[in-house]
């Protein structure tokens, strides 16, 4: 199953820190120059506090594998561990509104 | 859950009370307690990142924030100026974001680094003493690499290199040329502060040509072989401004190695050009602020730790962004905000006696074409056994070539998107 091109938003995370660790390789912090801190994001790129935990581990692995083909998410999320993703997914998800 | 949970409810109530979602998570760090003085220099895309990050980790750090000037503006999204897009004021951001957030933000001229009293000092005097040192002064000009390039030359041959009124100089010089005349954009050798720039430039002004002085031309003299994108922006090129930019490579004769501001003439290793327009973006190094205390080792650039990015030539100071080494990161926006956020980290925990752990990076690099023709490269970046900064092997790479229009459109838009949110995450 393939989506079509372009059509389920590129998506991807926001914003600040993980509350309880302050190591593991910081990847939320890095996802908010695109996708907006506290995942809220005031451009074209899509919100990502919206969306679950469930979601967010399903949508990162879909891009990873090539699933969903975006245009940049494919290429970024080819560079995520599994461990990454859970943490991403974790943090994403209590970001959800 | 109950720590997140806490959190949660805080932001919201602080987000009800009007503060700004950072001073929401802000109290809650787990370095919260951790104290210290971390002093940043530059308040680009590394200082600006790296401070509020600070602030973010431990609310308890003091942080003051050096910056020449009052107002910053980026060097991403300054082509939309010079093509006429955007005016100066779309790139420029103040810092009345992070001083509310609690940084100390001073608008100075640092002079000198000492390294080894752990200050450093202004141009009136006046010194800062830090615990730690974070400087990201960004790059500065080898005004001697082009014979007659120099800074006097630079106002009537912009380098527009760095944004403000080296921009506006640049699109004036556009809006006064006549049609049919001929722009000239000189390319330096690697490595530069963003690597796909000139040619995006190349592409913005090529816009405004076709649609308002379409007899003339873009001819781009570059001091290498090949260039970031190279396959994407000829396609592009091809398809938006058929015969209008012409790229002349080193090899080809391209190296320009002597200008005549007065005269208006650039000189290669083979030909001489006059044109109407002379944008020349000569070599580059770290800003020489770094070596009052040797940090670039006698060469152009600074070395770091991949992990903290404290300089590998002394203690407790950390160097971001285009003035460092930073393996197969490229110099870009991007990458020195990406850095910010791991030295940020490190330094709490650097200051909390804790090891800091492996980090991970991310660039993002968006070219404009046109208003609705975008291409990318990203990259993900983690430090490898050999001490370097690699690129995650598999991940990251360039748009495809010959992609329909809407995926150009989607990442013209996404370039948008980028730009907003990064700046907000800075400077809002």
């Amino acid at each position: 199953m393939k989506a079509a091109l372009l059509s389920i938003p590129a998506l991807f995370l926001a914003a600040a820190a993980n509350s309880d660790d302050i190591g593991f390789s910081g990847m939320p912090e890095m996802c908010a120059s695109c996708h907006g801190r506290d995942g809220a994001s005031s451009g074209s790129m899509p919100s990502l506090a919206p969306l679950d935990e469930e979601s967010v581990r399903l949508l990162l692995e879909a891009y990873r594998s090539g699933e969903i083909e975006g245009t940049i998410m494919n290429r970024i999320a080819r560079g995520l561990t599994d461990a990454e993703i859970a943490s991403l997914a974790e943090y994403f998800g209590e970001l959800e509104e | 859950m109950g720590i997140r949970g806490a959190e949660t409810s805080r932001r919201g109530l602080l987000k009800l009370a009007g503060a700004s979602a950072f001073a929401g998570v802000a109290g809650e760090r787990a370095v919260a307690g951790v104290r210290g003085k971390v002093v940043v220099v530059g308040g680009g895309f590394g200082g600006a990142a790296v401070a509020r990050y600070l602030k973010l980790h431990s609310a308890e750090l003091d942080i003051v924030l050096v910056e020449r000037n009052e107002k910053f503006s980026t060097c991403p999204f300054s082509n939309t100026v010079i093509g006429g897009f955007n005016e100066l004021e779309f790139v420029t951001f103040g810092y009345e974001g992070l001083r509310a957030d609690g940084v100390e933000v001073l608008i100075g001229n640092v002079v000198e680094i000492d390294a080894g009293g752990n200050s450093i000092r202004l141009s009136g005097g006046e010194g800062i003493s830090y615990d730690r040192l974070v400087v990201s002064p960004g790059i500065d000009f080898k005004w001697d690499a082009i014979e007659g390039y120099d800074e006097a030359a630079a106002e009537r041959m912009p380098h527009a290199w760095k944004a403000g009124s080296q921009t506006a100089l640049l699109r004036r010089q556009l809006e006064a040329m006549e049609d049919g005349g001929l722009v000239v954009i000189a390319a330096p050798v690697t490595p530069f502060r963003c690597p796909p720039g000139p040619y995006e430039r190349a592409s913005l002004v090529a816009n405004y040509l076709s649609e308002r002085k379409p007899r003339s031309k873009v001819l781009i003299l570059d001091s290498k072989d090949g260039f970031s994108k190279q396959g994407l922006f000829r396609e592009g090129w091809e398809r938006l401004y058929p015969g209008m930019i012409e790229w002349i490579g080193f090899s080809d004769g391209g190296n320009v190695i002597e200008v005549d501001a007065r005269s208006m003439v650039v000189r290669t290793d083979f030909e001489e050009f006059r044109p109407d327009v002379a944008n020349i973006v000569p070599p580059q190094r770290a800003a020489r602020l770094l070596d009052t205390a040797g940090l670039a080792e006698g060469g152009d650039w600074c070395r770091v730790d991949p992990r903290t990015f404290e300089s590998a030539a002394a203690p407790n100071i950390h160097v971001l962004g285009d003035a460092c080494v930073a393996g197969a990161m490229p110099k870009s926006g991007h990458s020195a905000n990406s850095q910010a956020k791991a030295c940020a980290r490190a330094i709490a925990s650097l200051l909390a006696g804790e090891s800091p752990r492996e980090p991970a990076y991310i660039n993002t690099c968006y070219s404009l074409l046109s208003e609705d023709y975008g291409i990318s490269v990203a990259g993900v970046y983690r430090p490898d056994e050999n001490g370097e900064i690699a690129s995650v092997p598999g991940a990251g790479g360039s748009s495809p070539p010959d992609a329909p229009a809407e995926y150009r459109q989607a990442e013209a838009e996404y370039a948008r998107g980028w730009f907003a949110n990064i700046t907000a995450e800075m400077f809002g």
